[in-house]
């Protein structure tokens, strides 16, 4: 393993490989002016410094709000998107630096699932088609690919007699399923899973995420998992990285985030979370942020997070807040038993 | 005119109407409600007999998927739906019939007796007026007051949805601001003549968490300071269980139970609550396995007769294609299901209604099977 070990921090978390190493991730987007010469203004700072592990057969939460920069994290960790600097390590070999070449043997064992199921099949295509793919792309289809994909349909739930047809025919559930077995038709190690149930109803929701829990049994894959919803990580996910504006704020094994709490914006996060049980709900201690995200293309100095942060608002004094202005807090061991890059770090207990 | 002056002139109840205090006393009567809309296909029955009635300072909380007519329910109540729908049944704000009144009758009511507020608050603000003269616009449709006064009533409001700086904002356009603070806007409007209804459809649907927060903050100081009655219309559960007293869970165009928010969320007795509650993940405990409901809504262009719940209901008995089952009152008589089986429905969970799909095992030995060899 070529990746330098970042600090796990938590202990607990079984002595497994890690499959996927991302190191010091950076993505900038440029910012050009309007008019004939565009010239590069700025940039806007969508990924910052990211570092994190994903062991083999585990699920890793990436959370966060629209544009803290965990869509971006997903696709750099693939390489669809170029880094600015910093590594992705995968069995050993940094995915940054390969030719497309290369690259295109290591899809195999990475593939993705996205979000949009309307925009993310073919509409053109019978699903048949859709699903056998990558078999086709690699060369694999002739061997058997047939009967591989009628099984795969089998196994998302997918009844195989409805293979030629197109997508718009099925429904929005049943097009993320599509999306999976297409994933799978490789037989991947990981899949990056981008906000795979947030078009989905509720009752639909529960039946990809059961799916997608069974397939990792099963199957051995490790998950790379995104999405806004806490509620949703927290039932899918082994570990959390929580992000605010391109950084990772917080990170530690799901029961204990969501336990004990460290830095403020989790807290935030948590506290927001309506439960769906009236007598809890109205019991609960409230922690607000005030305003909205600050522009990425100008973060804040030190800590990001200072803008909205109920702690520098109310409970530090002038000297303490000096600090989180001028120094940007590292993401170690505070105490909390689990990473938290917060200098004033506390548990708090809100559920 | 003074700005306090606006708000209590000719009002019937006057100003200290509610504060938050429940009346008993119904303020919005929906009843027999339907609204269809003609197409190629056949007449689309998007709502099919919704009943509910919202007694003065109560919460009522409307939930479900998308598709069930939540929404379409609301539209047909502000009679703001197109021309080609067909609507009939009884809508009536303090006995007043509101089905069938002229647009410019419809006009004294809307804002000022029932405000709305939508989902999207980008499509709901005008983009070429700034927001002081869109909230001045709504006072002033409804009371003959001064600009002045109308702006500095504005202000006010801002204040009341807690957004900082109120009056600098007033000369702001809706692209200067965040998508929560627009929300707070249409807020700041939909309170400006201190209605007796709110409808809110959606209201946070497309912010993120912690903006959530603060809208469903600023909803309810709108409420407290208006003391009106509000329908929240939301597919959100956890929203629901914060703010609502009742709660009414729609299906396929049709309330199938209505009860206190402890009755649905703690002893439903409608499968599809069941349904619904056992499909959510929860943050407030370990992982579970979820049970989600099979299949999906169904279309509802040309409906068989039954239950239109029926198709995915493990509980299905033959009586459930034949006739479909009424809401009628359970062993409380405020909690409503409409569900033949719903007394064999006490003291389940979700788990003991719905299975949890399993994926098919012999399908997915086979592919492990198969993938090997052509690796």
């Amino acid at each position: 393993m070529s990746a330098p070990a970042v600090e796990k921090g938590d202990g607990s978390a079984p002595a497994r490989e890690p499959i996927l190493s991302a190191r010091n991730l950076v993505k900038h987007f440029p910012v050009r002016s309007s008019g004939l010469i565009r010239r590069q203004v700025g940039d806007i700072h969508a990924v910052c410094d990211v570092s994190f592990d994903l062991l083999e057969g585990e699920t890793l939460g990436l959370v966060g709000e629209s544009g803290c920069g965990k869509s971006t994290t997903a696709r750099l960790v693939l390489n669809l998107i170029k880094r600015t600097s910093g590594e992705v390590f995968y069995g050993g070999r940094d995915v940054s630096a390969l030719s497309p070449k290369q690259m295109r043997t290591l899809r195999r064992d990475l593939q993705i699932v996205f979000q949009d199921p309307y925009a993310s099949l073919d509409p053109r295509m019978p699903v048949n088609e859709i699903v056998a793919e990558p078999l086709r792309i690699h060369d694999m289809f002739d061997k058997g690919g047939r009967e591989l994909v009628r099984d795969l349909l089998r196994t998302v739930g997918l009844k195989p007699e409805h293979g030629n047809r197109f997508p718009h025919e099925f429904s929005g559930g049943q097009r993320q399923r599509i999306g999976v077995a297409r994933a799978l038709a490789l037989r991947p190690k990981v899949l990056v899973l981008d906000e795979p149930v947030s078009a989905l109803d509720v009752s639909i929701q529960a039946g990809v995420l059961n799916l997608l829990d069974e397939l990792q049994t099963e199957l051995g894959l490790s998950y790379l998992f995104v999405s806004h919803d806490l509620s949703v990580v927290r039932h899918t996910a082994d570990r959390i990285a929580v992000m605010y504006l391109g950084r990772i704020v917080e990170t530690g094994p799901a029961a204990a985030l969501f336990e004990r709490p460290g830095h403020p914006y989790t807290q935030a996060l948590i506290s927001a979370i309506p439960l769906p049980d009236p007598r809890k709900e109205r019991a609960r201690e409230r922690i607000t942020v005030v305003g909205d995200l600050p522009s990425p293309a100008d973060p804040p100095s030190g800590c990001r997070f200072r803008t909205r942060c109920p702690k520098f608002a109310a409970e530090l004094g002038e000297g303490e807040r000096k600090r989180c202005v001028e120094d940007n807090p590292q993401l170690v061991d505070r105490g909390q038993g689990h990473p938290v890059a917060c200098h004033y770090a506390e548990q708090k207990v809100l559920i | 005119m003074t700005a306090e002056d606006v708000l209590s002139d000719g009002r019937p109840e006057g100003t200290e109407s509610g504060r938050r205090s429940r009346s008993s006393e119904a303020v919005l009567e929906v009843s027999d409600l339907t609204v269809g809309f003609p197409s190629d296909d056949g007449l689309v029955q998007a709502v099919r007999g919704v009943d509910y009635t919202l007694r003065g300072g109560e919460v009522l909380g409307i939930v479900g998927e998308s598709g069930s007519g939540k929404s379409v329910t609301s539209l047909a109540v502000m009679g703001l739906l197109p021309r080609t729908a067909k609507v009939s049944g009884s809508v009536r704000f303090r006995g007043r019939e509101l089905i069938g009144m002229s647009d410019a009758e419809l006009n004294q009511v809307r804002g000022r007796d029932i405000s709305m507020i939508f989902q999207d608050p980008m499509t709901s603000l005008n983009p070429v007026y700034s927001v002081g003269y869109q909230i001045a616009e709504a006072v002033r449709a409804h009371h003959d007051v001064s600009k002045a006064a109308a702006l500095d009533r504005a202000t006010d409001l801002l204040d009341l949805v807690r957004i900082p700086n109120a009056k600098q904002r007033l000369s702001a356009y809706p692209h200067e601001l965040s998508g929560g603070m627009r929300q707070r806007v249409v807020i700041a409007i939909a309170m400006a003549n201190d209605p007796d209804v709110i409808i809110a459809d959606e209201p946070t649907t497309a912010l993120d968490v912690t903006v959530q927060a603060q809208i469903m903050d600023s909803l309810e100081a709108a409420q407290v300071e208006t003391g009106a009655a509000m329908v929240l219309i939301t597919h959100d559960l956890g929203v629901i269980a914060g703010q609502a007293d009742r709660v009414l869970v729609m299906y396929a165009g049709k309330p199938v139970e209505i009860g206190t928010a402890e009755d649905v969320f703690y002893t439903p007795r409608m499968p599809y609550t069941f349904g619904l509650l056992g499909s959510l993940p929860r943050l407030d405990r370990p992982s579970e396995r979820l049970t989600p409901i099979p299949g999906s809504p169904p279309s509802v262009v040309n409906m068989p007769p039954g239950c239109p719940f029926t198709p995915r209901c493990p509980l299905a008995v033959p009586l459930c294609d034949e006739r479909e089952p009424e809401l009628e009152p359970t062993t409380d008589a405020e909690h409503l299901a409409a569900c033949h089986r719903s007394d064999e429905l006490i003291g389940k969970t979700p788990g003991d209604v719905f299975v949890t799909e399993v994926a098919d095992a012999e399908a997915l030995a086979h592919f492990v099977e198969e993938s090997e060899e052509l690796a």
